[in-house]
């Protein structure tokens, strides 16, 4: 004997989901993007407070939001790499060797500290924009 | 205590060992050495408020004025952190040093110790 099971309200939840779908989009770059404010305002926070020169910090560009594909955003945060110049290290070494150390240099750790401080800021803002931005398809 | 372990692995290659940052200003690098740094710890699965396990977060760098050793040595290394349960976070990554002729590698690493 067979059993028939009927499920009945999918299509409005289908259809809601396509119309969200657009959205899904905009709301993941609007986290990444917020996200990578956050990262980077944690990081001159914890550069000025590892006793590092405020100036470094102050140097830091903005983040540079790269659209790879419709669907894929990437942030960057910190400073542009380039190449290693012994002679007049860029902003991006000295924060490197200052951050790891170096065998004569004791690292000073501000990048695992910023990370830190901004993931429980981060999680809560990325909540708040999938909120605002997704919250009709409950 | 997580320094014996650490240095049990990595005084098995004859090559000096040094806490980061740890070179005198004029002090010449050795040809190849290793250096490490305890970046973290943190405490997991908590039961009556104590910890049952602590995550050791380590920075070791291997340094060398050939770079051509790293494609050999560092996976051997990763390999016996590996063995010896420190778990290294991807494949580390190269960064220059303040000697211009010496290179680094960095194996961001972490040791998971029951309390």
């Amino acid at each position: 004997m067979g059993v028939k099971l009927v499920m009945k309200g999918f299509d409005s939840m289908l259809d809601k989901i396509k119309a969200a779908s657009g959205d899904i989009d905009s709301a993941a770059k609007e986290c990444a993007v917020k996200t990578g404010e956050i990262l980077r305002e944690e990081y001159k926070n914890a550069i000025v407070s590892s006793g590092v020169s405020p100036s470094l910090a102050n140097r830091m560009p903005a983040n540079r939001v790269i659209q790879e594909s419709p669907n894929k955003t990437r942030v960057e945060v910190g400073y542009p790499v380039g190449s290693y110049n012994p002679n007049n290290p860029s902003d991006a070494f000295i924060a490197m060797f200052l951050n790891y150390g170096t065998p004569r240099i004791s690292p000073r750790g501000f990048l695992p500290t910023a990370k830190k401080k901004a993931a429980p800021k981060a999680k809560a803002e990325q909540k708040k924009v999938l909120e605002e931005i997704l919250g009709e398809l409950e | 205590m997580i320094l014996d372990k650490l240095y049990e692995v990595l005084n098995t290659y004859s090559i000096p060992v040094y806490l980061q940052g740890s070179l005198g200003k004029d002090e010449p690098y050795p040809e190849n050495f290793i250096t490490y740094f305890i970046e973290d710890s943190e405490g997991n699965v908590f039961y009556d408020n104590e910890p049952n396990e602590t995550d050791w977060v380590i920075n070791i760098v291997y340094y060398t004025h050939d770079i051509n050793l790293i494609k050999d040595f560092i996976p051997q290394l990763i390999n016996d952190l590996k063995i010896n349960k420190f778990k290294v976070i991807g494949k580390g990554f190269l960064t220059p040093s303040d000697e211009p002729s010496c290179v680094g590698w960095i194996l961001p690493t972490i040791y998971l110790e029951n309390n």
